[in-house]
């Protein structure tokens, strides 16, 4: 027999005693799957989130930035000047000129949204300076570039400077902190699939260590002993996942909605990215770790 | 330094010891040769090495030191990846048959060499020869529980014959079967070996040994303690 045959004799016969283990073990079976469906909807669970809080606190971080609002003195082609002084800085990376006029207009909308009445009409004059807003690479450049703005040879055009330094140290301290904890919730709840995972496949190869034993005794292969239980792990983790992405599905829109409402700020256009991720990351948890409980559960039971 | 055992012993150890990790020495300094053909019994007292001796010969224990020559592999020296080849040459037999309950007669046999990958026509032909030799060729499609004690050996036997090993080990086979089931099983290991199979024994049967009068090798405290042929065996205490 070619070893072409002999493998699909092998992978055949072991998908048969597979199958004929996860029906003969059928409580066995149903509790490992339900457990990994329920620690694979934990991981999605957490990815999501995780997805969300990164998407809003990147775009928390790229709206910090700082001010600088001139004197009313000075005029659009000195203001261009400044502009111009300001790009220079190491760290920034856009400015955008906004006229009195623009100020003024972006305000009386604002009032006009929140519904409230407009009484700026009644001052006669526009109260409002021009300013420069300076978009930052950073959140951590935000001290360094208000800095910066106080000693460049046009400092004497700017009346003030506003920057979001506190928003931006609270803000990186919480990016850095959720995405630590983030990372510590996935690592715990892999373990803890793990362990359910290696015990449940371990009950069904207890039940069948009879078997086994004289598997070993006859001359069987470690291959040809692993093989069927790898296949029961991977079974088991294909179904936890696909029940998982199931699940997921027929709770997308709400999970979206829940999304936006909770993080505001979530880009509509990443949704079918992240939930193609979300499936990729489910899919290959629960294989991998069927797999891998599969070994561990063997451990020692083929000297 | 290894040295390649002589042409035609199948089992060859050379001054072999081994000792458990709890420091217990099971066995101690033990020569031994076997030839094709031969029929041996292991006999001694309980905790005399008999059981350790068995395991060693299909490399389920390791020795300690010395070396281990069975059916053409140095088993002190196999690696764990070629074990199996090692135990495809050796057919073993135990007193509590170890068949698989929710297979059948049939099944049970065939499955020693479904394990190593055979095709499907060359496992019928060798199941139906063996089934054939032990006398089971009508019972193949029962279940080790519609058997008798003497029936379930027989099935153990047809598993452990059926890739044609060279060496047949059988570890107390008559130890749970009444005296005229033994006789009738013990008829069987002598015809296998009549067909150049080495059959080794291990037993504490004294009636058996004593008249069937062949090789005894006797253990005791891990070591050899005699090695005769034609001889007798008297159980003490």
């Amino acid at each position: 027999m070619s070893d072409r045959a002999r493998t699909a004799r092998l992978v055949r016969l072991s998908t048969a005693a597979a199958w004929n283990g996860l029906k003969r073990n059928r409580l066995a079976t149903i509790a490992a799957t339900v457990t990994m469906t329920l620690m694979l909807l934990v991981l999605a669970s957490v990815l999501v989130i995780r997805a969300g809080l990164d998407a809003a606190l990147t775009y928390a971080d790229s709206k910090i930035e700082v001010v600088a609002y001139l004197k009313t003195s000075v005029d659009a082609e000195k203001a261009a000047q400044v502009e111009a002084q300001i790009a220079d800085i190491p760290g920034v990376r856009d400015t955008t000129y906004i006229s009195a006029d623009e100020a003024l207009a972006a305000f009386r909308q604002r009032l006009a949204e929140r519904g409230e009445p407009d009484l700026t009409g009644n001052l006669g004059f526009n109260p409002l300076p021009a300013s420069i807003e300076v978009a930052l690479d950073s959140p951590l450049d935000t001290a360094r570039v208000a800095d910066a703005l106080t000693t460049i040879d046009a400092a004497s055009s700017i009346s003030r400077v506003i920057d979001g330094r506190a928003v931006a140290e609270s803000l990186t301290a919480i990016t850095s902190g959720l995405r630590i904890a983030g990372l510590i919730v996935l690592l715990g709840f892999t373990g803890a699939v793990l362990a359910v995972v290696v015990n449940a496949l371990r009950l069904a190869a207890l039940a069948r260590s009879d078997e086994i034993e004289i598997m070993r005794l006859v001359g069987a292969s470690a291959t040809w002993i692993r093989l069927p239980f790898i296949i029961e792990g991977v079974a088991i983790g294909l179904v936890g996942a696909l029940i998982t992405l199931f699940v997921f599905g027929i709770l997308s829109a709400g999970i979206g909605a829940l999304m936006l409402n909770l993080f505001r700020v979530l880009p509509l256009e990443t949704s079918a990215i992240l939930a193609g991720q979300v499936a990729i990351s489910v899919l290959l948890a629960g294989i991998g770790l069927g797999a891998l409980g599969a070994l561990l559960s063997l451990r020692g039971r083929l000297g | 330094m290894s040295t390649l055992p002589s042409s035609d012993a199948v089992v060859e150890l050379r001054e072999v010891g081994v000792t458990y990790p709890s420091g217990h020495r099971a066995l101690v300094g033990v020569n031994l040769s076997l030839h094709r053909g031969e029929f041996v019994f292991l006999v001694g007292p309980s905790g005399a090495g008999k059981s350790t001796l068995v395991s060693l010969l299909v490399r389920d224990v390791s020795p300690s030191s010395g070396e281990v020559h069975v059916a053409g592999h140095a088993v002190h020296a196999l690696p764990a990846s070629k074990v199996h080849l090692l135990r495809r040459r050796v057919g073993v037999v135990f007193q509590n048959f170890r068949l698989l309950p929710r297979r059948t007669v049939w099944e049970n046999t065939a499955f020693a060499l479904e394990v190593t990958g055979a095709a499907r026509e060359e496992i019928d032909a060798a199941v139906e020869r063996a089934l054939r030799v032990v006398g089971l060729a009508e019972l193949g499609g029962r279940y080790p529980a519609e058997l008798s004690g003497g029936e379930q050996q027989r099935a153990a036997i047809a598993r452990a014959i059926v890739g044609d090993p060279e060496l047949l080990i059988a570890d107390e086979p008559t130890g749970n079967l009444d005296p005229l089931i033994s006789w009738e099983i013990m008829e069987l290991l002598i015809q296998i070996n009549r067909t150049g199979v080495t059959v080794i024994v291990a037993t504490h049967d004294s009636n058996i040994v004593t008249t069937l009068r062949r090789r005894v090798v006797g253990l005791d405290g891990g070591r050899v303690i005699r090695d005769e042929e034609h001889a007798t065996y008297h159980r003490v205490g």
